[in-house]
């Protein structure tokens, strides 16, 4: 070995041997030049507490299709924040229109409340409709060709008054019906 | 934030190094559960009081036109309609009352006969409603006597 590879060896000694060894350093004190000492205090931080490096599954059908990249936290944070409060004011908002809807509702009767009240406070109201339920009760075909059953209660209904005692103003005079899709109407010619 | 949400990939990526509680997801789900559950109860809601409002400016108009009919100098005396389905207006007299699409006249009975001996007949009743609506309002009549009653309907149709 000539003089000038001892020269070189020297120097590749030098470049190989640690500038600092571990002993002179802090326990605890990261140096964060030194990648490998960093790679491996996080590892056993993660061993510690048993987490795993996670495998990303890419369903088959985008299988190459793009790279999936996990979200960070940060962005994980802001989006679910973000939809969250939406939500969370779009349910008290229902909340508080469901209530006002309850607040400001009519009273309803159901319909034999609604037949109740009515014969208890209208007297005769009962009796006064009985003539004319045979028309009430008409199919809604009666406007397409059932004429029999139209008859019937038009006859019905002329016979009720003059039995009561009407004159002939109380009658119905059949050209005054016309018929509507479904349904009948009758005004008053005279 | 990264990434096309109409990519699949956007919606499987995960969030690296957290993952979701079971607390947390029940919680997120009971959430969403109940707010589905209330919104599409006041939707419903809502379309309802909007077809009882149209079947009450029907009866509404209807009404005030029969007021002012029997308040002119010859009004008719008998009136017998029954199911006039809208979207049409009602026959003369009576035609300044417009039925909306859906809003049902069930019946008009309108008799004002004095009796030569024993009780009149002096009777207004009519009945209002939508087809889709939740209500029926009606309007009773007997000499003089008023009654307005909102009833809840027993089968809605669809």
């Amino acid at each position: 070995m000539t003089e000038s590879d001892n020269k070189y060896k020297k120097l590749i000694d030098v470049a190989d041997t640690p500038k600092s060894s571990s002993a002179d350093e802090p326990v605890g004190k990261l140096n964060l030049k030194d990648g490998s000492k960093y790679d491996r205090i996080v590892s056993s931080s993660l061993e510690s507490f048993g987490a795993e490096e996670e495998s990303i599954q890419v369903p088959p059908i985008m299988a190459g299709a793009e790279e999936v990249k996990p979200w960070s936290i940060r962005t994980a944070r802001v989006f679910g924040t973000s939809w969250f409060n939406i939500l969370v004011f779009f349910f008290i908002g229902n909340v508080i229109y469901s209530f006002y809807m309850g607040a400001t509702a009519i009273q309803t009767l159901s319909g034999v409340e609604a037949e109740r009240e009515r014969s208890e406070r209208l007297s005769g109201a009962e009796e006064d409709l009985a003539p004319f339920r045979p028309f009430l009760s008409l199919s809604p075909a009666v406007s397409d060709g059932d004429y029999s059953s139209f008859i019937r209660a038009f006859n019905a209904l002329n016979s009720y008054f003059p039995a009561q005692g009407f004159d002939r103003t109380a009658l119905f005079v059949e050209s005054g019906f016309s018929f509507h899709p479904g349904g009948l109407s009758y005004i008053d010619p005279e | 934030m990264r990434g096309n949400p109409f990519n699949k990939s956007f919606w499987f990526a995960r969030i690296s190094g957290y993952s979701i509680s079971r607390f947390e997801l029940s919680f997120f789900m009971l959430l969403v559960f109940f707010t589905v559950v209330i919104f599409q109860s006041n939707v419903r809601q809502s379309s309802l009081d909007s077809y009882n409002s149209s079947a009450f400016a029907a009866y509404d108009s209807l009404k005030n036109t029969l007021y002012l009919e029997m308040s002119s100098p010859s009004p008719k005396k008998k009136y017998l309609i029954k199911n006039i389905l809208g979207p049409i207006s009602l026959p003369k007299p009576l035609e300044s009352t417009l039925l909306a699409k859906g809003v049902r006249l069930n019946y008009l009975i309108r008799i004002n006969q004095p009796a030569r001996s024993g009780r009149g007949r002096d009777q207004l009743r009519f009945e209002v409603s939508h087809d889709k609506g939740s209500l029926i309002y009606r309007y009773t009549e007997i000499e003089g006597e008023i009654l307005e009653q909102v009833i809840q309907k027993t089968v809605i149709d669809d």
